[in-house]
């Protein structure tokens, strides 16, 4: 099993047991990929800070509450929490100002559909990770060997353009196109992430 | 001309080039590279 997936599962169960330093380390490693995602949607730095927060919070309410079920897929689950946060405050813009959606903020809200996690979605999220799994198999084969060394094998762009014999641009380039075509395809199946 | 643009990112952190060059300000590809991160890995 994957060192990193290990780890967090190692500070949730050492937080769970009473550690109280293994959130707050749990949420650091963490801190940068939520910060950037929440800044990108609001473009305020305030506002994304105090977003940040509310979502901390509220993810530390529901583990402490017994309600979050570790699978693994613990950053994601932030960045969900994160994601809902942001549609609350666009929410409240919209009522408390009479602005119109674009205004508010929802369009920059995206695309790809998000879903909180219960522990009956267990099948579910199961079956839309197999689905895309499968859909890595029909990126361009230079990207799905990007994809591949990055995300099976945990290789650096640098480690991954050495190996392939390419620039890091070109590395760097075809991982961004993987992702690229790969909500395309999420959206074209309607899947919905959880 | 691709040899100099190579010198010069060897010096970045991965994580650094990939919000660079890869997730460009997009929130989707963010949350996308975290999701197959996680997903793939296990």
């Amino acid at each position: 099993m994957n060192v990193q997936v290990l780890s967090d599962q190692v500070l949730l169960n050492s937080y769970l047991a009473g550690n109280r330093s293994a959130i707050s380390q749990l949420i650091e490693r963490h801190s940068r990929r939520v910060r950037d995602y929440i800044r990108m949607m609001v473009k305020d730095n305030d506002v994304a800070d105090d977003i940040f927060q509310e979502t901390f919070i509220k993810a530390v309410r529901v583990i402490d509450d017994g309600r979050y079920s570790d699978n693994g897929k613990f950053l994601s689950w932030i960045l969900r929490i994160a994601h809902n946060q942001v549609i609350d405050h666009f929410r409240a813009r919209k009522q408390s100002k009479q602005v119109n959606e674009s205004e508010a903020g929802y369009d920059v809200l995206g695309t790809l559909r998000f879903a909180e996690r219960t522990v009956e979605d267990e099948m579910v999220s199961a079956q839309i990770e197999n689905d895309i799994r499968k859909l890595v198999g029909f990126l361009p084969e230079e990207q799905r060997e990007v994809v591949t060394m990055r995300y099976y094998a945990g290789l650096s762009f640098k480690e991954i353009a050495e190996q392939t014999g390419v620039s890091i641009n070109t590395a760097l380039g075809r991982m961004r196109y993987a992702l690229i075509n790969l909500r395309k395809m999420i959206r074209e199946k309607n899947l919905t992430l959880c | 001309m691709e040899k100099s643009d190579d010198y010069a990112l060897r010096s970045v952190s991965d994580e650094e080039l990939l919000m660079r060059e890869v997730i460009c300000g997009d929130h989707e590809l963010l949350y996308l590279d975290s999701y197959l991160a996680e997903i793939l890995r296990s």
